[in-house]
């Protein structure tokens, strides 16, 4: 026999929110307990006036000022938008894998061929020329 | 606009239909102004934050699911505007509930229990003004409004535990603060 029943207990009893056998022994408990009936009272007391605060007045031009501010139309985040962004990504794939199979292929064709790179640790625009063995600057 | 359910309202909303989305704010507009007021304490800031809350849900339509209650998903926006309202005003001197409520003075013994019982009320509207945030809108939420724990707990991502004891903790500080609690 538990001596008052927890006050989170107590709490959930309220909103029905016990297992059954939780429920059952608070059933139990408050047929002896003057202090835990107490304490329910007061909980759904508490809960009864909370309700009362429902009565809020909402302002009369709220729908009005709100629809005025709305954009003219959703804004499209799925069906053609989303197949786009998919299409372009695809694209961008693809258009990398054809670039660096020509690099490769013209690579096999002239091991003296140097490339542009225009991407690397140098800062964006440095351009060098590339070797299959060593980087040269252009100009040197 | 009045037969339609709210997948439909949505569906007509997203292709551009205004009617529709005004059908859906008049349903809601007046859950959401009284979260956002008792959350915020202020008239005006919760008419302010009702309407970025429509505006919002209407940019973000999309992504409402419809195996999600619609209204919990609007209070989900709702609570985090306020939330970004109370970061902002913790910056400035509040103005809170407990500050515009005052409770009325005792009149005639006729009218004696109706005013003790409105006394009563004000005092749990101030207590419940001056709850941290986290405790109030647990409250609100529950107590006033009336959401399942289930429901609670999707709105604020949390467990359905833990609603049951911040609940809990939230209902006891009430207690506390009018006097109630041993």
């Amino acid at each position: 026999m538990i001596e008052h029943i927890e006050r989170q207990w107590l709490s959930a009893y309220i909103d029905e929110a016990l297992e059954p056998a939780q429920h059952q022994r608070v059933i139990q408990h408050l047929a002896s307990c003057a202090s835990c009936r107490d304490n329910l009272q007061q909980l759904q007391t508490l809960r009864y006036q909370l309700a009362q605060l429902q009565a809020v007045e909402v302002p009369a031009g709220l729908l009005a000022d709100t629809l005025r501010r709305l954009p003219p139309a959703v804004p499209p985040r799925s069906g053609h938008g989303r197949l786009l962004r998919y299409a372009s990504a695809a694209a961008t794939v693809m258009l990398g894998v054809f670039l660096g199979s020509q690099l490769t292929a013209n690579h096999q064709q002239s091991a003296g061929w140097a490339a542009v790179q225009v991407l690397g640790s140098m800062p964006p625009g440095s351009v060098y020329v590339v070797s299959p063995y060593s980087p040269v600057e252009v100009g040197r | 606009m009045q037969h339609l359910d709210v997948l439909q309202l949505v569906e007509q909303s997203k292709a551009g239909d205004r009617d529709a989305f005004a059908e859906l704010i008049l349903r809601h507009q007046a859950q959401v102004f009284r979260v956002a007021y008792r959350l915020l304490g202020s008239r005006e800031a919760a008419q302010d934050v009702s309407q970025d809350v429509f505006v919002k849900a209407f940019l973000a339509l999309d992504t409402w699911q419809p195996d999600a209650v619609f209204a919990a998903w609007l209070l989900r926006i709702a609570r985090n505007a306020c939330l970004d309202q109370l970061r902002i005003q913790q910056r400035r001197p509040q103005v809170g509930l407990d500050q515009l409520t005052q409770p009325e003075p005792l009149t005639t013994a006729s009218t004696e229990r109706q005013a003790i019982a409105r006394q009563e009320l004000t005092l749990v509207e101030n207590a419940l003004g001056q709850l941290p945030a986290e405790h109030r809108e647990i409250v609100v939420l529950r107590d006033i409004e009336g959401f399942s724990y289930e429901e609670i707990a999707q709105m604020l991502q949390i467990n359905s535990g833990t609603v049951r004891s911040r609940l809990s903790r939230a209902r006891a500080a009430l207690l506390q603060k009018t006097g109630r609690s041993k």
